[in-house]
């Protein structure tokens, strides 16, 4: 009798949480896929009719906008690709040298130097000395470079690496000295190969916001070879509002109006742009729970 | 222990290596990509003995433009022939560009031209009076003479700041002088017999409102869009004009001789607009959620508009042969919906008008000489205009009449922005839809408009908001709250008027109007009106 009733008890509140999350997956699905069935229908048909899930007049207009159009998407996707690989590889790399640092006891001003870079979260110069510093001082104004640089370093990674990393025993650290092994070579074949978790779990904040960064690309890049994919997408929406928002200011604004794009194809872009990075989660997922709790519990 | 610290020394060392060679990548390969610098010194020392070409940087707003490589090589064999330069033009993000432009403002770095205006935070006269253009009065005069002249001379009051002129006015093929009024769909004007050759007021246009309510299900009889706000955002409709921003209190009527700022939303006129709005709200001549709704076009696309705003000059009454090329805005090419347009007020040049558009030169160009020179240059080389504007003939557009191309697709596109580049007066080709003998006999009209038409009292004042910026900010949250409620109709204004006008005065709306009295009677006693 006891049993039964644990066991109903089991199944009533096992079908509560179940259900919340298929209410709440749902949630997040479904806007994804109305930008998809957007994305797949024929403008005319998304006026008169409306918006549905599954497309009323199904129609490849929306991507063959996004390719063939003014915006060349193909190369924005190349930049894209090239800086958020590199950029996240080299953020790894800086971020876990510099934490492992200020994560060893040997290192006299570890604190201070800790210091410097927590600072940073709470105060910073502000857009326009930021600004001056990137265009007047280092020259980076157009280049590949400062979309890479930008990211380098992010404190709260520097911080939640180096919790992970004093959470790895000395004695192991110590052993391998003992051994004869130098400091890089240490930190490159036993301390890295032991932060995987860590490691995936930065790698994937960074890739996903290097992917994201569109602001970097509209203060400092002119050249529109050099255009990323999130900025073009950022310019397809926000040209539309800006210019209704000024359109009797003048009337040549209506006619610029009615040259940008429509709906479909702003979504079309959308879906080109969330295209890649989303696999990213999957392959990573597997280290992503394990390397949050770690980097989090045992500050 | 002991060795390790040894060899913290030359752990430092390796990652201010690493670091110095990332930054070491991005200079060492500045000099290639970004010659301008190293060119700019080398043409000033020797500019007398081989006259180098000069590179002129000019930023303008724009959605992306395709092929500008390709177009831009060849704009600049004409303007290298010319005036021995070279033009980068770079393009930017409408929704970026003020931001962008600010930001190179205040960090003092150098451009030689630039687009600007006085709206959508574009900030021409806030920037003019900062020193962050070029004074420009003596390089038009000497460089560029038809740009000049082109412009009547009471236009150019228009941009002045402290009688200097900071910007050179783009003088648009739509001309200066505007009017307001409407257009309305023309099937159902003849459906509905509605006279609207004789409309003059919002309130004339109830019978055809309700008339479409009644027989046309799905249709929305008016678009109220809080973008183009029906008041707020048309003085000219009420016999005013404003003073600065549109919105802020502070309006003056245009046949004040004394120019007394008063609040304009404490006139009759907003009273009877109120009421107006309100009966055609509550009679569903107007969309429920219009205070809210930001993106029109969807409506407008969706041919779901009976009638709308609109700043028709010449309308069908002054030029009915118009009619065979005047369609509902942004309803579909290929439709052919059809509108007649009629303006309630007579042209006017608003105050804001001449700064709409204008090219500046920016305060620490290292050739300004040559950048007024290049506003010439576009302003009167139509070849050069044109094809910035349009494209390779051929390649990009196939002419079909004197002033008349079809645009090939999917090839160079510069979305229609040959506005912000310089001035299409007269210089325009137009697309194959268009009668261009209509066309020329309006712009006949419009020019003719620009010479007659009235100016606004206040034409060449200049608001500065410094001293009560607190209280346009208060208000600017006042109005974000309650005018666009109160003008769509969507709410009583028995209940919510006095609300408002209370809330405005707390907010401090009679400090700025005080401040807008007293700047403009000494802009008065200092100019002599």
């Amino acid at each position: 009798m006891r049993t039964l009733k644990l066991k109903r008890e089991g199944v009533f509140s096992k079908l509560l949480i179940n259900l919340m999350f298929i209410v709440y997956s749902a949630m997040c699905l479904i806007p994804v896929l109305l930008v998809l069935s957007i994305s797949l229908t024929n403008e005319k048909s998304l006026l008169t009719e409306g918006y549905h899930l599954i497309p009323k007049e199904f129609s490849l207009i929306g991507y063959q906008y996004a390719f063939s159009g003014t915006t060349s998407i193909l190369n924005a996707y190349k930049i894209t690709i090239l800086v958020t690989a590199v950029g996240s590889i080299l953020h790894l790399l800086v971020t876990s040298m510099m934490s492992y640092a200020i994560s060893r006891n040997e290192v006299r001003y570890r604190n201070q130097v800790a210091f410097l870079v927590f600072f940073t979260i709470l105060f910073n110069g502000g857009l326009a000395p930021y600004y001056i510093l990137v265009t007047k001082y280092l020259h980076l104004k157009d280049s590949l470079l400062i979309l890479i640089i930008v990211l380098l370093v992010s404190p709260v990674h520097v911080l939640i690496m180096r919790n992970f990393f004093k959470a790895l025993p000395d004695s192991i650290i110590e052993s391998a000295r003992i051994d004869g092994s130098g400091e890089f070579m240490t930190f490159f074949r036993i301390v890295l190969p032991l932060s995987t978790p860590v490691l995936a779990t930065i790698g994937l904040f960074i890739s996903i916001a290097y992917w994201n960064d569109w602001f970097t690309s509209a203060l400092f890049i002119e050249n529109n070879k050099l255009y990323t994919l999130q900025y073009l997408l950022q310019s397809l929406m926000t040209n539309i509002q800006y210019l209704m928002s000024n359109e009797q200011a003048s009337k040549a604004i209506e006619k610029s109006i009615g040259m940008l794009p429509g709906e479909s194809a702003r979504m079309a872009a959308t879906m080109l742009s969330i295209g890649p990075i989303i696999l990213m989660y999957p392959v990573l997922q597997r280290y992503f729970v394990k390397g949050l709790t770690l980097g989090a519990v045992k500050a | 222990m002991q060795p390790f610290k040894k060899r913290i020394p030359s752990v430092i060392a390796g990652l201010l290596v690493l670091s110095l060679t990332i930054v070491g990548c991005g200079t060492s390969s500045e000099p290639e990509k970004n010659p301008k610098v190293a060119e700019n010194q080398t043409t000033k020392e020797s500019e007398k003995k081989t006259e180098e070409p000069v590179e002129l940087t000019f930023y303008i707003a724009n959605s992306p433009v395709k092929d500008m490589d390709r177009i831009l090589e060849a704009a600049n064999k004409i303007i290298k022939e010319k005036i021995n330069a070279t033009l980068k033009l770079v393009v930017t993000d409408w929704s970026a560009y003020p931001q962008k432009m600010n930001l190179m403002i205040s960090s003092g770095e150098s451009f030689d031209l630039a687009f600007s205006g006085s709206f959508g935070e574009l900030n021409y006269f806030q920037n003019a009076s900062k020193g962050a253009y070029l004074d420009i009065t003596d390089l038009l005069d000497k460089y560029a003479p038809v740009s000049k002249s082109r412009v009547p001379e009471s236009i150019w009051q228009g941009v002045k700041v402290n009688g200097k002129i900071y910007g050179s006015i783009n003088y648009q093929v739509w001309g200066m002088a505007g009017a307001k009024g409407v257009q309305l769909r023309k099937d159902f004007v003849d459906k509905y017999h509605f006279d609207w050759k004789s409309a003059k007021t919002w309130n004339d246009l109830t019978p055809f409102l309700d008339a479409v309510k009644k027989g046309e299900p799905g249709i929305i009889p008016w678009e109220y869009s809080n973008q183009a706000d029906n008041f707020a955002d048309m003085p000219i409709l009420y016999g005013m004009d404003s003073v600065g921003d549109n919105k802020i209190p502070g309006w003056i009527r245009v046949n004040d001789k004394d120019i007394k700022v008063f609040n304009q939303y404490e006139t009759q006129e907003y009273k009877d607009y109120l009421k107006t709005f309100r009966n055609w709200y509550v009679n569903g001549y107007i969309k429920k959620d219009a205070a809210t709704m930001k993106d029109y076009l969807p409506d407008r696309k969706a041919k779901r508009i009976a009638a709308l705003y609109a700043n028709p000059y010449p309308d069908l009454v002054d030029m009915p042969e118009l009619g065979v090329q005047s369609f509902m805005s942004h309803a579909p090419a290929e439709d052919k919906v059809y509108s007649v347009s009629k303006r309630f007020t007579e042209p006017f040049i608003p105050a804001n008008s001449p700064s709409t558009a204008v090219v500046v030169v920016g305060a620490n160009s290292k050739h300004p000489e040559k950048a007024v020179e290049l506003i010439e240059l576009l302003n009167t080389d139509d070849a050069l205009f044109h094809l910035i504007a349009f494209g390779e003939e051929g390649k990009d557009y196939k002419k079909i009449g004197d002033k008349q191309i079809e645009m090939i697709k999917d090839m160079y596109n510069f979305n229609w922005s040959e506005w912000e580049i310089g001035q299409s007066y007269g210089r325009m080709l137009w697309d194959q839809n268009a009668n261009v003998e209509t066309q020329e006999k309006m712009l006949k009209m419009i020019y003719e408009a620009d010479k007659t038409a009235t100016v606004s009292p206040v034409m060449g004042f200049v608001f500065n908001s410094e001293t009560v910026k607190t209280q346009i900010a208060n208000v600017d949250a006042t109005l974000k709250e309650y005018l666009y409620t109160l003008d769509s109709g969507s709410v009583d204004p028995d209940k919510y008027y006095a609300e408002f006008l209370d809330k405005l005065k707390k907010a401090g709306a009679d400090d700025i109007i005080a401040e807008k009295q007293k700047q403009i009677d000494e802009w008065r006693a200092a100019n002599g009106k």
